[in-house]
């Protein structure tokens, strides 16, 4: 009973993080949220019996993944300031 | 001794990993030429053995299917890798001339990966015509992706960046629809060998779930109308070598791996609406893309959007192929043209359409810019790339005698045959309209110039390449008895009607 | 243009990313029905190739099944997703303008704690790397996993500002980023001169070939990690960009 309930918790938590992912206005916010959802989704993998899977996703989807976007996003930062409007800003 | 097979992905993977290794100035040409060389030995060789002893299969790392991934090759497979060897090597000679500006003393980012880049995707393209496990071809289209979107990058420009990403984005979608039909038909058959699940009893809802998710990604990677929008971008604002690659080869493996589940996997009820539907967005690519590429005033976005419009004829072997409801064919008697014809329209479509990326090239390498309204004087400038894009533009009309012509009077033979006579329409139309574009562009050509202009010299090598594959973009229709004898050896459309 | 104008624009767009979050939420909704139905209509019981990967695990060399399968049975895969990993690293060079790590700027932050917790983890990770290494032939665990947390290890040297990849000469960068690529294609080359299948490991000495593919993979895919770190857009030196549109100005 304790496992359906973690699990539907999971499932739940998973789908709401990616929601908030794509509608997160904040570029850096989203990031964070990718790397939270990154380690969840390492978790599912292990509650599927899937640990090679759970580390990998460990490893790349949160880890190297996350130092990539983070660095990404401190550079458009630097280069452009904050755009707190995404959708509004893509003239160029 | 190592299989043909074998050596057709091997040797342009050998060929990559010295180009990449090895120091670009002094290598690249002795480099390039030998892969080229070697590829087309090993296409030659497998052409040989399967048209004299039939159809080839080998195992990989000693484990038959389901437990391991068998490499196949049929008629079809070699039809495919054939014209990507004669199309490549042509786009190679180019390349080799595009790429060696020996007056720049740095090696800039295109020389240094063009060949590394084209030869990976090369062996990829084999691999995909050679693989007979669904999985494996998941990721010899994800290698292929990949190629196709760093080649793109290469040229440097900003639009060619966001034309890149945009495609890698559309790609990657795709891919993953792709990978979750795999999954599914895992799930449903235990197996992922395509002759395996072939072979198993047709299993009705997650079997057409699977098609449909895997047909959409496909769809989307071949740049079927509605979802085509990111090539012509892709295509136009890559470097001339690039932009032949992709539109002659790149697009046709994704297309080729459909019509391996449509024959293999894919029957049931619902098979002639989705036949007739695959159709009809064919049908709508062949006059949306010619009625766009009527608009354009750039050669390269006028040839991109023509590639649009091309696709949609391969997507008419779909309705001709497709089994009613009843059980019966919708062509029966009728599928041996539709197929040999379908074929044939990729073949003369990758020559024609290299042709005329190259010959592109060529213009915008004398005026310094493609747009049409600066091609004036051209045909007296640049007699042999005008003939080349003339030629090649009779090929995509498909005016009698020439490639295209002949895959043209093939499907709507068919089609006639299967009493679905509303393709012919199409195939009408759409005719006219590419003679219309063809025209358009020619007439600049024509035009003489208002005061004499300052050009660049071409020279002969690089004009050559683009009137050989020109040349044969006609020459192939005055021989179809040998290439429709390879299409069938080894039944690769397994409900032909052969006599 | 006038402030009207842009006010227009902005409605207008943002109308249009109405549109697409409708769309994008009906094809979604249309996906999730379609794979629960297919999921609800699957085969029941066990079904795949689990049990016979199982069964011949004794001859693989290797005693976890998923290592079986990348490293054994279906090699030709894995040797392809480690092309796709080259290949990244070509598309990143590309955006670079360079096959080089010539013109990255070294990394400028030296902070004193930063180095600090550098030197104390740079040895661990490497441990953890080997450590992963060894233990794919039992358990979860192998070249991608190794070699990513060895990749981990290159981009923390990087942030602490000290030199690494950044300079060791440009030929033996892209020999470390292909040794992995090359593995496969020895293997394949060799597996069929000795008059085996190819990529066909003899059982006997499947689980050596097997550490050794595995190292070199994890050697590249370290390298690979650890130049997408150093190589991002940031890194790059401007004038580098520059120089390159300005050249292709000219040349067109």
């Amino acid at each position: 009973m304790t496992a359906l309930l973690f699990d539907v918790l999971l499932a739940l938590m998973l789908t709401v993080l990616a929601w908030r992912v794509v509608t997160t206005r904040e570029l850096l916010q989203s990031v964070v949220l990718f790397i939270a959802y990154g380690l969840l989704m390492a978790i599912a993998w292990t509650r599927l019996d899937a640990p090679d899977i759970a580390l990998a996703e460990a490893a790349i989807g949160a880890g190297l993944m996350g130092v990539l976007l983070l660095d990404t996003a401190g550079e458009l930062r630097r280069r452009h300031g904050w755009r707190s409007e995404g959708g509004d800003d893509d003239t160029a | 001794m190592i299989e043909p097979m074998a050596w057709c992905i091997l040797a342009p993977f050998i060929g990559a990993s010295l180009a990449f290794l090895l120091p670009g100035r002094v290598w690249r040409r002795p480099i390039a030429i030998g892969a080229i060389g070697a590829t087309l030995a090993s296409v030659w060789m497998l052409t040989s053995q399967v048209w004299n002893s039939g159809a080839q299969r080998m195992d990989l790392s000693g484990w038959p299917a389901p437990l391991g991934i068998g490499l196949a090759a049929d008629g079809f497979s070699v039809f495919m890798i054939v014209m990507t060897g004669v199309v490549g090597s042509l786009i190679g000679a180019y390349a080799l001339w595009h790429y060696s500006d020996l007056s720049d003393a740095t090696e800039p980012a295109e020389r240094r990966l063009f060949w590394p880049l084209w030869l990976i995707l090369w062996g990829s393209l084999n691999a995909i015509y050679l693989s007979s496990d669904i999985f494996n071809i998941y990721v010899a289209l994800e290698v292929i992706t990949l190629a196709a979107v760093a080649l793109i990058t290469l040229s440097g420009k900003a639009e060619a960046l966001v034309a890149a990403m945009r495609y890698l984005l559309a790609a990657f979608l795709g891919s993953l629809s792709y990978l979750m039909g795999v999954a599914l038909l895992y799930a449903t058959h235990g197996a992922l060998d395509l002759v395996i699940i072939a072979d198993q009893e047709r299993a009705g809802l997650p079997e057409v779930g699977a098609f449909a998710l895997m047909a959409t990604g496909l769809a989307l990677k071949t740049a079927l109308f509605p979802m085509h929008f990111w090539l012509p971008p892709a295509h136009s604002k890559a470097a001339a070598p690039v932009s032949a690659i992709l539109s002659a080869l790149v697009v046709k493996a994704s297309f080729y791996v459909l019509l391996r589940l449509w024959f293999g996997v894919f029957d049931g009820p619902a098979m002639y609406a989705v036949g007739i539907l695959l159709g009809t967005l064919g049908s709508a690519a062949i006059i949306w893309g010619a009625f766009q590429a009527l608009r354009q005033m750039s050669l390269k976005l006028l040839i991109a959007h023509s590639t649009v419009a091309q696709i949609g004829y391969l997507f008419l072997i779909f309705p001709l192929t497709a089994r009613r409801p009843s059980g019966e064919l919708a062509a029966a008697g009728w599928i041996t043209e539709a197929c040999t014809g379908v074929s044939y329209h990729a073949l003369s479509h990758a020559l024609a359409k290299a042709a005329m990326f190259l010959g592109a090239g060529v213009v915008l390498h004398v005026y310094g810019s493609d747009l049409l309204t600066n091609m004036r004087g051209m045909s007296r400038r640049l007699p042999i790339t005008t003939f080349a894009l003339a030629i090649a533009g009779v090929s995509l009309m498909g005016l009698p005698p020439s490639g295209g012509f002949a895959a043209k009077w093939l499907i709507v033979t068919a089609a006639l045959g299967a009493g679905q006579w509303w393709w012919v329409l199409v195939i009408l139309i759409g005719g006219l309209l590419t003679a219309g574009y063809i025209f358009l562009m020619l007439r600049w050509a024509f035009i003489s110039e208002d005061a004499p202009i300052q050009l660049r010299p071409a020279n002969m090598p690089i004009q050559l390449a683009a009137l050989a594959l020109a040349l044969l973009s006609v020459l192939v229709g005055f021989r179809l008895e040998e290439p429709f004898q390879l299409l069938v050896i080894g039944d690769p459309f397994p409900i032909f009607d052969l006599p | 243009m006038t402030r009207h104008d842009a006010t227009l624009r902005r409605r207008r767009r943002r109308a249009l990313l109405r549109v697409r979050i409708v769309v994008a939420g009906a094809g979604a909704l249309a996906l999730a029905l379609l794979l629960v139905a297919a999921v609800l209509e699957l085969p029941e019981g066990p079904l795949g190739l689990a049990e016979e990967a199982a069964a011949q695990l004794a001859h693989t060399g290797v005693d976890h099944a998923v290592t079986a399968v990348l490293l054994n049975y279906r090699s030709y895969d894995t040797w392809l997703e480690v092309g796709v990993l080259l290949l990244a690293v070509m598309a990143i060079f590309a955006l670079r303008g360079g096959a080089h790590l010539e013109n990255v700027r070294p990394a400028p932050r030296r902070d004193p704690l930063l180095t600090w917790l550098t030197r104390l983890l740079i040895p661990m990770l490497t441990l953890t790397a080997g450590y992963l290494l060894w233990l794919g032939k039992f358990a979860p665990g192998g070249a991608f996993q190794a070699g990513v947390v060895l990749g981990a290890a290159g981009a923390m040297l990087r942030l602490s500002g000290t030199p690494s990849l950044d300079r060791i000469g440009d030929v033996a960068i892209r020999i470390l980023l292909a040794v992995g690529f090359l593995a496969f294609l020895v293997a394949a080359v060799a597996t069929r001169l000795a008059g085996l299948d190819m990529l066909e490991l003899p059982p006997g000495r499947a689980g050596d070939i097997i550490l050794m593919v595995e190292t070199l993979a994890t050697i590249s895919i370290a390298t690979t990690c650890a130049v997408l770190v150093m190589a991002m857009p940031g890194a790059e030196s401007p004038p580098a960009i520059a120089a390159k549109d300005v050249r292709k100005e000219a040349r067109t």
